[in-house]
């Protein structure tokens, strides 16, 4: 019982999400009850008829009792369907408020919750968790009521009928809707079991696709058939001992509720027998105790469904209320901050962890000035390129811009005062025009064609088969990691903001690619304060000034001569890289 | 030819509601349909089992009935209860048999659905493997995998819970109404014309939705893709101030897909009324007529008694369909899917000729491979990825390729393994045309060096053992110490047998490709494609790849694929690749001297670094 409620726990707020339309919902439910308890008046009232009939009341003194059958059925029959109609809509419009709630919340909880979590993962999961709640509500919580409604109207018909009838199928009941219970003590674990199997069958089959070339190169097929039969051998198998358990249940309960209407059958005999019970009554004890149990079988299917929904709703509900990292202020803008960005003395640590990954930092960037942020990876460059941008705020110290802190910016202010250049560069499946114009969206075909100019995308965009209207991430525009920086780029140059952070690629482009990328960055950096992450010595000399991070403090600062000339660390981090005529500092 | 997009699939998002069956509505494919039926051949013994299985139980609801109808006309006659006891017992009896059978059934068909996916599944994979890479990479990424999958395991629901329950209960009504007929040639009629209409009604609604249902298949896959993509690219939007006028998007598309949805809830709902209202008045007709006709003495009461408990069994099937429909509908989603990958043609198509390695002599100075004017468009109306292009690589020799990205560079290795087949043009390797080489042959002949090498879930040994099936230990560890990759294995706990993870991410990028590199060694192939990894490998393991890669070239005929101008200094020859045309052809210190693509792109490197 203890699980039950756990599960009930899980399942109550959704609900909740049928919000405004909640009056609608419960409407839908009552409808529901009538068609059920209509259902079962219908067929009580015709066994009755029959028995009546046989019993040799006359055709003629039956007649408006035929007419109330005639309109008992069509009305059950009305209810159910405008039920199934009623819960359709409330479902269907729940799921499009829940589905703009999602977004908002997204956006609310911004880069720095989802930084931390696999963004591409959650938004599958969350969109098919969301189609899988209208199931809860228009296909598995209908049964769940009908088979708590529909025993129990049954049982007191008959208890109309003859109350000894009732006291005979009780236990008969109780054993039906506790088979899911004793029978199914393994479901969890048998469903575990099957699920993680059909996971392993999964990931070897997106293996063996994903890694089409390799098998077909290496002329492997055979190979990569027996992995599969061998996976699908185990998900066979871990779904027979379900479906074995499963079928125990349904023949099980089949079983029991036929000897619960073959028990009313023999004791309602006896009874008639004995005159204790009218025969004309005898044959709607029979026929309800026979076809309305029924519903009751639904519990076994439903089981296994709970679980798996209730699984779905926990993950919308993690989204739903996982607190945001940042609060905005909406205090109004502050008139023209000069682009002077200054951290003083920040230290951070990541919400997921305890270990400081910035500790006590304090650099200026002035007005129009490009400082490199250098150091090995995990030093803590890209921490304070979204510091910055504010994903998150500082443990200790600020972060200020003209000498006003982030914190004291509404953000709509902020993001026009710093956009950013990533090495991890997303494109939305929309024109590429229209992926470049994504932070002015305003701007003029001739105006992103310029952005695109300058940041030396121009001429690989025209070469796509659509030109500026190439839908990004179609087939035709499979674009390298190269070309996609300069998309963002372009991006950047269009958003125009004072302040730029540049997130250099840390991978080997191509030649092409990283000279190209290279003129695009100093058009950004032309006139704008502007901080680069940077991995390559070529990118490093043409900054005016550079920063070296190491283990979240700054252990070195100055100018590449300055620097270059000394032992200090830079001096010894490039050393390497500067011997063997290489670009890339490890 | 992977693609590098991280859009998802909509396919494997779009789960439409499951009330309102839709996919079937925009389906070409019908709900009983041949070519489907034919996905689970083979199994058409064990199918025919179940449906006289089923059929079986369905006859013993029937006779529960009909023991019922006569235990209660015993009782109405004033029989004593003892003469009631034996068809108690026999109803007992039928009880027995019935559970007996439902188990069987249950689990025989769980079985069966599983063979037939299973098959499904090795034949949807070995037609993969035969449309190859280059038909893979031209599909929607993720809708294979979504098709293997799920799609398989659709087709499966459709077996084990469509199939025979259609059969059996076409079989039940056909039964119940025969009897009904015996007892009442009126009941029988009226009956059987009501649960026809009954039964029609869910099977022909959707006709009816025709244009709510196209609103529907934009709508929601547009919503599907919006949506992911506006949570994915979310931290984007945030920073280029954009979500709100994403959001607007949204909640247009998201409206869009309300609409249809509502629409489809008003049209089904009014369509299923009059059918669902049939089903109740075959109930209440058959009592009625039934008790009129016992007034007259045209029938007895046992036989009303009959009547009253058999109509129920006729409506029974009619619902249990109606449930089983809606995995029908999602199998027949699933089945466009599969028969489109079944019904596609394989481009490369076996040859008969075989090469042996010893075809290949270093010393004797033929052709190892040969492009001759070789042209390929991607999609016919495309611009051509190769133009005219003529390449050769003498036995032993060792030539790169340069070239801007998308200059065609990975598409010869893809022509040259048959991934692709060219629109004109010949490719020769070993002196012979590829087309007349039995596929495995030529894989056999030229290994890859792919810039991005897949490694699959599993061990270090499972994934050398890819390039040799049979190799023992000793030469593995000697391929992984010439691919400079003993070191590798040396640092994780199991050696050989150490987990690389899935996609082998537990290796960084640059001992995957030294793990690639140990692979060609153990394959042994006469020729090589070398596609330079551009991907993130620092320094040091820099220099140690190009000393591997050297040691594997000795004595093999190598095409390099360069995107680097640093490394292909020491090749024989240099082929210059642009627009899917050959520009030029020489050494370094020949392409160096003279003015040209090369030089202009070695002059712009230059620039750059100082």
């Amino acid at each position: 019982m203890k699980r039950v409620r756990e599960l009930g726990g899980r399942l109550a707020p959704i609900v909740a999400i049928t919000g405004p339309y909640r009056p609608m919902f419960y409407a839908s439910m009552a409808v529901g009850m009538a068609a059920q308890l209509l259902q079962i008046a219908t067929a009580g009232l015709g066994a009755w008829l029959v028995g009546a009939a046989i019993s040799g009341t006359a055709l003629s003194s039956l007649t408006p009792w035929l007419f109330a059958l005639v309109i008992v059925a069509m009305l059950g029959q009305a209810c159910s369907v405008t039920e199934s109609w009623m819960v359709h809509a409330v479902s269907w419009r729940s799921l499009h408020d829940l589905r703009l709630t999602l977004h908002d919340r997204f956006d609310e909880l911004g880069p720095g919750y989802l930084l931390e979590r696999r963004s591409g993962d959650i938004a599958r999961v969350v969109l098919a968790d969301v189609n899988e709640i209208e199931n809860y509500t228009s296909h598995v919580l209908p049964p769940l009521l009908t088979a708590v409604v529909v025993p129990i109207g049954a049982t007191a018909a008959i208890a109309v009928i003859q109350p000894v009838l009732a006291v005979v199928l009780l236990p008969f009941l109780v054993a039906v809707a506790t088979v899911p219970f004793w029978l199914g003590r393994h479901a969890e674990e048998q469903g575990r079991r099957a699920r993680t199997t059909a996971g392993a069958l999964g990931a070897v089959v997106i293996d063996a696709v994903q890694g089409l070339r390799e098998i077909v190169a290496f002329t492997a097929r055979d190979r990569a058939l027996r992995d599969i039969a061998r996976a699908q051998d185990a998900t066979v198998a871990a779904n027979l001992d379900h479906a074995r358990r499963l079928a125990a249940e349904r023949t099980v309960t089949g079983a029991l509720l036929s000897t619960g209407m073959l028990a009313t059958l023999a004791v309602g005999a006896l009874l008639v027998t004995r005159g204790a019970l009218d025969p004309a009554r005898f044959p709607a004890a029979v026929v309800i105790a026979g076809a309305a149990f029924a519903p009751l079988v639904a519990l076994t299917f439903v089981g296994g469904e709970l679980q798996r929904i209730a699984a779905c709703a926990d993950r919308v509900w993690t989204i739903l209320r996982a607190t945001p990292p940042v609060r905005f202020t909406a205090a109004p803008e502050h008139p023209r901050p000069q682009p002077v960005v200054a951290f003083d003395n920040v230290t951070f640590a990541y919400p997921s962890s305890d270990r400081s990954v910035l500790d006590g930092i304090s650099f200026t960037v002035r007005p129009g000035e490009t400082v490199a942020l250098v150091g090995r990876s995990g030093a803590g460059k890209s921490t304070c390129a979204h510091l910055l941008q504010r994903f998150w705020d500082p443990a200790h110290g600020s972060i200020s811009i003209g000498g006003i802190p982030l914190a004291a910016f509404p953000e709509q202010q902020l993001r026009r005062l710093v956009s950013s250049v990533p090495q991890d560069v997303y494109l939305f499946n929309t024109s590429i025009a229209a992926n470049i114009a994504i932070g002015k969206p305003d701007a003029t075909r001739d105006e992103i064609r310029v952005a695109a100019r300058l940041a030396n995308a121009e001429a690989f965009i025209d070469a796509l088969p659509d030109g500026f209207d190439t839908i990004a991430g179609e087939r035709a525009a499979t674009l390298s990691g190269g070309q996609r920086q300069r998309l963002a780029i372009a991006r950047a140059l269009l958003r125009d903001t004072p302040i730029v952070v540049f997130d250099e690629a840390v991978s080997n482009l191509d030649t092409e690619s990283e000279a190209a990328i290279r003129r695009g960055l100093a058009a950004v950096a032309a006139g704008r304060t502007t901080i680069v992450i940077a991995h390559r010595l070529s990118t490093i000399r043409r900054a005016d000034r550079i920063v070296m991070l190491d283990a979240g403090r700054v252990v070195d600062t100055g100018t590449y001569d300055e620097l270059i000339s000394g032992d200090g660390p830079f001096a010894r981090l490039v050393q390497p890289t500067l011997q063997h005529e290489s670009d890339v500092i490890p | 030819m992977r693609t590098r997009t991280r859009r998802i699939d909509d396919a494997a998002l779009v789960q439409p509601g499951r009330g309102l069956t839709l996919r079937t509505g925009a389906s070409r494919i019908r709900l009983v349909d041949r070519r489907v039926l034919a996905l689970g051949r083979g199994e058409g013994a064990v199918i025919a089992g179940l449906t006289a299985i089923g059929s079986m139980v369905s006859a013993l609801f029937v006779a529960q009935g009909v023991l019922v109808a006569r235990t209660l006309a015993l009782v109405f006659d004033g029989a004593e209860f003892a003469a009631v006891v034996p068809w108690l017992g026999a109803i007992v009896a039928v009880l027995a048999v019935r559970s007996a059978l439902v188990w069987t059934y249950q689990t025989r068909s769980a079985a069966a659905a599983g063979r037939v996916a299973g098959r499904l599944r090795s034949r949807l994979y070995r037609q993969v493997t035969d449309l190859g890479p280059g038909w893979a990479g031209g599909q929607r990424s993720g809708a294979l995998q979504t098709t293997l999958v799920d799609g398989v395991e659709q087709i499966e629901s459709y077996f084990r819970l469509f199939v025979a329950q259609l059969i059996v209960s076409l079989l039940t009504v056909a039964g119940v109404v025969a009897a009904l007929l015996v007892i009442d040639p009126l009941i029988g009629v009226v009956v059987g014309v009501l649960v026809v209409v009954a039964a029609a009604g869910p099977a022909i609604s959707w006709r009816f939705l025709g244009t709510g249902l196209r609103h529907w298949w934009t709508a929601a896959p547009a919503l599907s893709a919006e949506f992911v993509d506006s949570m994915q690219g979310a931290s984007t939007l945030k920073i280029f101030g954009a979500s709100a006028l994403r959001g607007e998007d949204l909640k247009a598309r998201s409206a869009d897909v309300l609409d249809a949805n509502m629409a489809l809830n008003r049209v089904e709902h009014a369509w299923l009324q009059p059918f669902s209202l049939a089903g109740a008045a075959a109930g209440v007709s058959a009592i009625w007529i039934g008790i009129a006709r016992l007034d007259a003495g045209a029938i007895s009461s046992t036989s009303l008694l009959l009547v009253l408990l058999l109509v129920g069994e006729a409506l029974r099937p009619v619902a249990e369909t109606k449930r089983a429909l809606h995995f029908a509908m999602q199998g027949m989603g699933a089945a466009e899917g599969v028969l489109e990958i079944l019904d596609a043609e394989p481009a490369a198509r076996e040859g008969e000729l075989t090469l042996s390695h010893g075809t290949f002599g270093v010393s004797d100075g033929r052709t190892a491979l040969a492009l001759d004017g070789v042209t390929l468009r991607y999609r016919p109306g495309d611009e051509p990825a190769l133009d005219r292009c003529s390449i050769e690589v003498g036995a032993g020799e060792r030539v790169a390729l340069v070239g801007p990205s998308g200059a065609g560079k990975t598409t010869v290795a893809s022509v040259l393994l048959r991934f692709f087949v060219p629109q004109s043009g010949s490719v020769r390797v070993g002196g012979i045309d590829v087309a007349q080489l039995e596929l495995d042959s030529l894989r056999h002949s030229v290994g890859l060096v792919p810039q991005d090498a897949y490694l699959f879930t599993g061990t270090i040994a499972d994934n050398l053992r890819l390039a040799r099936p049979d190799a023992s230990e000793a030469e593995m560890l000697t391929a992984l110490e010439q691919a400079a990759a003993l070191e590798i294995i040396a640092r994780l706990p199991d050696g050989l047998a150490s987990d690389v993870g899935e996609r082998g991410n537990r290796l960084s990028g640059g001992e995957r490709q030294r793990i690639a590199i140990a692979r060609a060694f153990l394959t042994d192939a006469p020729i090589l494609v070398l596609d330079e990894a551009t991907s993130s490998v620092d320094v040091e393991s820099e220099r140690t790849i190009q000393a591997a890669l050297d040691r594997l070239s000795v004595g093999r005929s190598v095409l390099m694929i360069a995107h680097r101008l640093s490394t292909v200094r020491h090749a024989d020859r240099i082929v210059v690749l642009d627009n899917g045309h050959v520009l030029d052809i020489g050494t370094h210190d020949d392409l160096a001297s003279r003015p040209g693509r090369y030089r202009q792109l070695l002059d712009a490197d230059q620039a750059d670094r100082s």
